[in-house]
């Protein structure tokens, strides 16, 4: 899956970072996931499992953290840096451990990062406000995880059928 | 598109997350006083470790009240609707039960370190 050539590998991970980005920046207009805290579909997130399954985790890796790092100064600041950053790596953590189980499809991957995801940001939350009593809230994550990340997974394990003929490198 | 182990997993996750959840923010809730306000005024303030019976005399009401394994329940009341006593037991910080009738408030306080060191 790794591409063999260096150059290319790059162009395709900066084009891929940079659809990221546009994918965070159309989530920030959505005013429906904005106004419950904590619940986002996470339409970045089907440029990371594509950046998962078609390269690798490095490259997933590398790509959600310039996406984190720039989405986080444009749009929310250096606290939103800190919430995106534990939630993203917890979830693609999670994401390429299971993949490389072998027994997943891609939806199932995608729920389990959704999910991991949102654990990560109520973990971060805990400590900013110093109670662990924020995990009353956990449920309703838990459940916008699992809805997020099975349309997420769903839209990107039909794209990945597309480009499965097809050679970004 | 959807294989068995997915639905498996996500399952699992559903599970284990509500129990952390129902863990983590119950767990450390539970509050150590109880605080019996009578007639709008501070009847007096019950450990919940040690268990106990308090009689409350206010004029002609009476109200009895046990603090059992860190409960607090409404054992017998001196009014007509008995709702106090129909109540479930209290155990946690913010919890109530109020006997309307007889103005006697049970409240549990405490359960949060801060808190009492600045209360107290």
């Amino acid at each position: 899956m790794t591409p063999s050539r260096n150059k290319p590998a790059i162009a395709v991970c900066a084009l891929l970072a940079a659809l990221a980005l546009i994918f965070s920046y159309i989530e920030v207009l959505i005013p429906a996931f904005t106004s419950i805290p904590g619940i986002k579909l996470g339409i970045a997130n089907i440029v990371i499992l594509i950046a998962l399954y078609y390269l690798d985790g490095r490259y997933a890796l590398l790509i959600n953290l310039v996406r984190i790092f720039l989405a986080g100064l444009l749009f929310s600041g250096v606290f939103g840096i800190l919430y995106s950053l534990a939630g993203a790596l917890l979830s693609l953590g999670t994401m390429v451990l299971l993949k490389r189980t072998g027994r997943f499809s891609v939806t199932g991957v995608s729920i389990a990062g959704g999910v991991m995801h949102n654990f990560g940001q109520i973990l971060v939350a805990s400590v900013v406000v110093g109670t662990i009593k924020v995990f009353a809230y956990f449920p309703v994550l838990i459940l916008s995880g699992v809805v997020c990340g099975a349309v997420i997974g769903i839209l990107a394990q039909l794209i990945l059928l597309r480009l499965r003929n097809t050679s970004l490198s | 598109m959807i294989k068995k182990a997915d639905i498996v997993l996500t399952a699992v996750l559903i599970t284990v997350g509500l129990l952390l959840s129902f863990f983590l923010s119950f767990h450390d809730s539970t509050g150590d006083e109880l605080r019996i306000t009578a007639d709008g005024q501070l009847f007096g303030t019950y450990s919940l470790y040690e268990d106990q019976t308090i009689d409350i005399h206010k004029g002609t009401h009476t109200n009895r009240v046990i603090i059992q394994d860190g409960e607090v329940r409404m054992e017998s009341a001196s009014c007509n609707g008995q709702d106090c006593v129909r109540q479930h037991p209290v155990s946690k910080s913010g919890e109530t039960i109020v006997c309307l009738p007889n103005r006697v408030v049970l409240e549990i306080t405490g359960g949060e370190k801060a808190y009492d060191a600045i209360s107290k």
